[in-house]
């Protein structure tokens, strides 16, 4: 059963379509992510469930309740945001307790759900110190756990580790994952980056110009994306003409060398340079009129001629045909 | 080249100093003469200095017939009630202003100014002929009113600026999280824009208590405030007295700003500048 269901939503504003007739159904339980370029209008549909994007068309739905006319405040989403947007005059435990006390949970049963959620965040010896003493990564979590803290139905994540450096993002990365499977929580999250996205979604929804263009598990929309503006997105370097269509691949997954391999696509060309890319090397080729990239295990000299190979489980096949560049 | 130097580096060394002294100068002299005739009882023309010293005019200025008491009382009272009418009504007022977009905004906002670039006062006279056909001169609130005129702009720039740099997703947050729009007002917005809420109420505290044109249009005779005692004095040639009310009026500036400084830490304080 879908537990967050949109039907058909719009979001104009003035003459721009910033969502066009959107349709989606977020599985309850699942983890989605909403992954696609800037401007692509994933955060207007995280900010339209949580209910400051107003709808000029369509219907949001939490199970069987629709919530597109009710206030922010009374939709039940919780939402964790970019910035975090923790209250700067409240402490950690402050912070946390706020929500219930809109709720008008009793005191003493605040104090013992916001202990319950700082040792759970394992960030308990942080409950009297102020927001701005806190590093990033526990301001991250401390946001997720004042989100968490009232139980919500749709958990919504805004960009939540785009903020914080390579090394803590994975480790949040990992937190965050183990936490939704734990608690089962329906969770939708906005991000840009495609790592991140195939590494914690159980389904990717994919969008373009304000409109969903695939909404697929991480295997499916890595190996057989939609369309070539989507393959490209998702690092798909190199495309080749074949008759009315075009054949495109990653070059992490083409082999270059001094011979061919027994391989679905077989070009020869010429090498223009090679590049060290840890383990292997980045090999340019000019074949024809095209420029391929592949990987090779030795370095070849400039200029000498050379073999790319790709499998066949790693072609993919466009039927629009579009230029490279 | 140190040789050189050394002159320029002298000079350098010594201009902080002295542009230090002239700037104290120009600042606490004429205070310092003040004080001076605040504590004089006689100081005739060539004399650079006064010819005896004493506490007699103190004692005249206090006592229960002169009038300072209840013109330190008025001070007070319409700078307080001035604070109260200016905030209430520019923080509804800052508030709806920051959520505009800009351009609109800085239109309002300059129009807002307009009424100060006036030379204020032809403005009092026509106020206080309005004020005379409402029965308002000679009456607390209609000084109380006075004050609040330019109080009200000090009040709505600050505090527009002040609201404008609350960060949106902070309200969001609130709002996302069950809390509606009034309590999200009440506990995040407000607490968040304190620091200059409190900066603007110190602006209009002070303007108030200096405030003589207003108060002259429309106070006088029924009201006297502290400045309209001392210009009073003045006028009369009392110089003493004019002084010494000019330091009584130090009083609560001064306490205003200590009780502030009080209720608020330092740091909430460096806020206001962000």
């Amino acid at each position: 059963m879908a537990a967050l269901e949109l039907e058909n939503v719009s979001i104009r504003i003035g003459q721009a379509r910033i969502l066009n007739d959107v349709s989606l159904q977020v599985p309850a339980g699942s983890f989605t992510c909403l992954l696609g370029p800037s401007g692509c209008g994933k955060t207007t549909l995280l900010r339209s469930v949580a209910g400051f994007a107003p709808l000029s068309a369509g219907d949001i739905r939490i199970g069987d309740r629709s919530i597109a006319g009710l206030p922010p405040e009374r939709r039940e989403t919780a939402m964790v945001f970019q910035s975090y947007a923790l209250w700067p005059h409240m402490n950690v435990g402050e912070n946390l307790a706020y929500p219930l006390k809109l709720r008008g949970v009793s005191r003493g049963e605040r104090e013992r759900r916001v202990a319950a959620m700082l040792e759970r965040l394992d960030l308990a010896h942080c409950a009297k110190r102020p927001i701005g003493a806190l590093s990033g990564g526990q301001r991250q979590r401390i946001a997720l756990g004042r989100a968490l803290i009232i139980d919500p139905p749709i958990l919504l994540l805004d960009e939540p580790l785009s903020n914080l450096d390579a090394a803590i993002r994975r480790t949040l990365r990992t937190e965050l994952r183990d936490l939704q499977r734990r608690l089962g929580i329906t969770t939708l999250m906005v991000t840009h980056d495609q790592e991140e996205a195939l590494s914690l979604a159980d389904r990717i929804v994919l969008m373009r110009d304000g409109r969903i263009i695939q909404v697929a598990d991480p295997e499916t929309l890595y190996t057989a994306p939609a369309d070539l503006d989507t393959a490209r997105f998702l690092g798909v370097d190199n495309l080749v003409p074949e008759g009315g269509a075009t054949l495109a691949f990653r070059s992490t997954q083409a082999h270059a060398g001094p011979r061919a391999l027994h391989a679905g696509l077989r070009r020869q060309g010429r090498v223009i340079d090679s590049t060290y890319a840890g383990g292997a090397w980045r090999i340019r080729l000019a074949v024809a009129e095209l420029e391929l990239t592949a990987m090779g295990e030795a370095s070849l000299a400039a200029g000498t001629p050379a073999w790319i190979s790709v499998p066949d489980h790693a072609l993919m096949r466009f039927d629009a045909h579009r230029d490279a560049a | 080249m140190t040789l050189l130097r050394l002159p320029a580096r002298l000079l350098g060394g010594l201009m902080l100093p002295l542009l230090l002294g002239l700037t104290a100068f120009v600042v606490f002299g004429p205070l310092i003469n003040l004080a001076m005739w605040a504590f004089t009882e006689q100081w005739f023309f060539p004399n650079r200095f006064p010819s005896q010293w004493g506490f007699a005019f103190w004692e005249r200025v206090f006592r229960p017939r002169a009038g300072a008491w209840e013109a330190l009382y008025h001070s007070v009272t319409v700078a307080l009630a001035a604070v109260a009418l200016s905030l209430a009504l520019a923080i509804p007022a800052a508030y709806a202003l920051a959520r505009l977009a800009l351009p609109l905004r800085s239109l309002i906002m300059l129009v807002f100014l307009l009424p100060q670039a006036f030379p204020n006062l032809p403005i009092f006279v026509n106020i206080a002929a309005m004020f005379y056909g409402l029965g308002l001169n000679g009456t607390l609130f209609g000084v109380v009113l006075v004050h609040s005129l330019p109080g009200l702009v000090y009040a709505v720039w600050i505090a527009t600026a002040a609201f404008s740099a609350v960060d949106r997703s902070l309200e969001e947050a609130a709002r996302n999280l069950g809390a509606g729009p009034l309590r999200t007002f009440l506990g995040v917005t407000l607490p968040q824009a304190l620091p200059g809420l409190i900066a603007a109420s110190i602006f209009v505290f002070l303007d108030s208590i200096d405030e003589f044109t207003g108060t002259y249009f429309v106070g006088t005779p029924d009201i006297t405030t502290l400045p309209i005692l001392m210009f009073n004095a003045s006028m009369g040639g009392n110089y003493q007295i004019a002084a010494i009310t000019a330091l009584i009026l130090l009083v609560p500036s001064v306490g205003f700003m200590l009780i502030i400084e009080r209720f608020l830490k330092a740091d909430v304080l460096a806020r206001i500048g962000r």
